[in-house]
């Protein structure tokens, strides 16, 4: 077990830059979710750590060893592939027992070493069968079995989920977290999947472009994103955004677009009249973060446009002037397409349009 | 491991199974025949399938008959099959094509692999080049890279004897003493079929996914463990049809020693192949050869059925 640290790494294929001085420290025994979408660099960052890619710049620590120069085989770390990877040509057995085998581990321990953790992943039916012969979830706890057999310091997981189907996937999810917290092992897993990482994270760290955008708690990250990029990937239902400017009307400092005004708070426009002088932001809100009524008057009135029923809530599509908002329903009203609601914002960021950085 | 946890099913697995099962399919004609279309594409490979008839059982067929008749058409039985046990220029023959196959087989797999996986390494940079380079002597044939060496191998002229002279040795005879003309035989050999395992084998590399490497790697394997534990049990298959091709191009070989040899010096250098050509064409006894036939595909036979056994094995057991 053992803290993963990792500075200023940058990664160059070729002349592109696939992680960008990117800093990391993963706590002892902390699972830490890689969030971001194709192509941030995060399965680079991943296979650094696992040492399958060498970093152009930059030191990576697992404990308190440089590990840049050591081969994977040295780093005691344990990689379960998007793929999986296991060995077609050899049974399910001996895919879990290959990294025992490599360390020369006794047979009988062997034996009761694989046929504990093959019980505890509830796979032993398929221990006989080659990996070719098993379905994908079985084949998905095989490489489990086989990351978790030899307990290394580090777990590391790349999207190992992406390829199962969506029931087994929530199953698997909650299986994984659990197996973490049991082992107490260092866990790094890469998905660009938001609601996977919600859900099993210690720690997300978000990034795009190779680059870090932010590392927080889950709800760090859902409640404060730091700018909005990770505000429009996080979450299911994507945040709303409004482009409009800061303004003064009536002494009070309100948002105002084409579409709506909206008022914001004096502690909110100190710190945008210092953080964003222009004034020229764009007013992010949560879907379930909107309060609408069916009343005719209020300032912002808007349409709605389409229904979406997702069975224990209703997303609303309004429509105003050529803006689409996403407003979640969890009270179930009778809300009909074509109804005028009047609607208020309750909690709402604001992100700065010349960087993107949140204004707070 | 010290976490124990009970064992939870899959979600979906069990519940839900039919009560009752549809009975399973009646064989193979009923399944090949339950498609209309499946009906016309069984008509159309009839033709096909009698001309394999016609040119690959007819033959076979016919050596038989050959076989049991003698060259005036008598029918003899087995004559001349006991005739070719105590026939000491055909026992030649034979021991001298098993010494090539037993030379030329293991040396061929060994370059082939060897090239194979410099090829399809990192550091060779244009694949597609080296490849089409390493097979020439795949298509050069068997008479032309036989003249070929047979320069090669001239006492004052050839390039093998180059080297020796440039370092005072006597320069040697390559052809005309049994053992080295038999060395000499072996090293065309090698030269003209490696190249086919070469094929084989790059292409069983190809097929190896480049995952499981990174899986071995990570999981503490070395390279040269993972080449033991991934890369050899993975072309296995094609290591075994590299081997039975091999060592038929090596034992049928005629087109070498015509070249080169012509089976000299004395009967030093007669395979099968060069005695069944003698027998037939230069004695006449079509028949008798036919014996020989029979012996030569039994052979290769016997040897296809070992490799294919020991040799392609799918998975390893525990």
């Amino acid at each position: 077990m053992a803290e993963v640290r990792i500075e200023g790494l940058t990664k160059y294929f070729g002349d592109t830059c696939a992680v960008n001085q990117l800093n990391l420290v993963v706590r002892d025994g902390d699972l830490v979710v890689l969030l971001g979408p194709s192509g941030c660099g995060k399965t680079t960052t991943m296979r650094c750590v696992a040492g399958l890619e060498r970093p152009t710049y930059g030191d990576i620590y697992i404990g308190d060893t440089r590990v840049n120069d050591l081969e994977p085989r040295e780093r005691d770390v344990a990689l379960v592939f998007q793929s999986y990877a296991l060995y077609p040509h050899f049974t399910a057995f001996d895919n879990i027992a290959y990294p025992l085998r490599l360390r020369k581990t006794p047979k009988d321990e062997m034996e009761r070493r694989v046929r504990d953790v093959a019980e505890m992943l509830g796979i032993t039916h398929t221990l006989d069968r080659p990996p070719g012969l098993c379905s994908g979830g079985e084949q998905q706890r095989i490489a489990l079995g086989r990351a978790i057999v030899r307990e290394p310091v580090v777990f590391l997981m790349d999207e190992p989920l992406s390829n199962i189907d969506a029931l087994l996937r929530v199953y698997m999810r909650a299986e994984i977290k659990r197996l973490q917290h049991e082992l107490g092992t260092t866990m790094i897993y890469v998905t660009h999947d938001q609601v996977e990482g919600m859900t099993m994270a210690d720690q997300i760290a978000v990034m795009n472009e190779g680059a870090l955008q932010q590392l927080g708690t889950p709800s760090e990250i859902y409640d404060l994103p730091s700018n909005n990029f990770v505000a429009r990937f996080v979450g299911s239902t994507p945040m709303n955004f409004i482009p409009g400017v800061l303004q003064k009307e009536n002494g009070k400092t309100v948002h105002k677009s084409d579409q709506f005004i909206i008022p914001v708070s004096a502690e909110m426009a100190g710190r945008a009249a210092e953080l964003c002088p222009s004034g020229q932001c764009t007013l992010g809100v949560r879907p379930e973060e909107i309060r609408f009524t069916t009343d005719d008057e209020g300032d912002n009135q808007a349409r709605v446009f389409l229904l979406e029923p997702l069975g224990s809530e209703t997303i609303l599509d309004i429509e105003k002037e050529g803006l689409l908002l996403k407003v979640k329903d969890v009270a179930s009203t009778q809300v009909r397409e074509g109804d005028n609601l009047s609607l208020s914002f309750n909690r709402f960021h604001l992100f700065d349009d010349n960087t993107g950085a949140a204004i707070r | 491991m010290t976490v124990q946890q009970t064992v939870r099913p899959l979600p979906g697995q069990g519940a839900n199974s039919p009560a009752s099962q549809p009975p399973p399919p009646q064989g193979m004609w009923s399944e090949l025949f339950s498609f209309r279309d499946n009906r016309l594409g069984v008509m159309l490979i009839i033709p096909s399938l009698l001309t394999l008839i016609l040119v690959q059982f007819y033959p076979i067929v016919y050596n038989f008959w050959l076989i049991l008749t003698s060259e005036k058409g008598e029918w003899i039985g087995l004559a001349n099959l006991s005739r070719l046990t105590r026939d000491t220029i055909f026992h030649g023959a034979l021991i001298f094509s098993l010494k090539m196959g037993i030379v030329v087989v293991p040396m061929c797999l060994l370059v082939g692999l060897g090239l194979a996986l410099l090829v399809h390494s990192d550091y060779a940079g244009r694949k597609a080049i080296w490849i089409s380079i390493l097979i020439i002597p795949l298509m050069v044939s068997e008479i032309v890279a036989g003249m070929m060496w047979k320069i090669m191998y001239h006492p004052t002229l050839g390039l093998v004897n180059v080297p020796l002279s440039a370092l005072g040795l006597e320069p040697i005879i390559w052809l005309v003493k049994a053992d080295t003309a038999f060395i000499a035989l072996c090293v065309v050999e090698i030269w003209r079929i490696s190249p086919l395992a070469f094929l084989l084998l790059y292409a069983g590399l190809n097929q190896v996914p480049r995952d499981i490497y990174e899986a071995a790697a990570v999981d503490g394997a070395t390279r040269w463990r993972a080449f033991w534990d991934m890369t050899l049990p993975y072309i296995r298959p094609m290591f075994s049809i590299a081997t039975i091709l091999v060592f038929v191009w090596s034992t049928r070989t005629i087109g070498t020693i015509a070249a080169t040899t012509q089976g000299g010096p004395g009967r030093a250098t007669w395979n099968l192949s060069w005695y069944i050509y003698g027998m037939s064409f230069q004695r006449l006894k079509p028949h008798y050869a036919s014996a020989a036939v029979l012996v030569m595909l039994l052979m290769t036979y016997i040897a296809g059925t070992i490799f294919v056994r020991y040799l392609w094995v799918e998975r390893r057991s525990r």
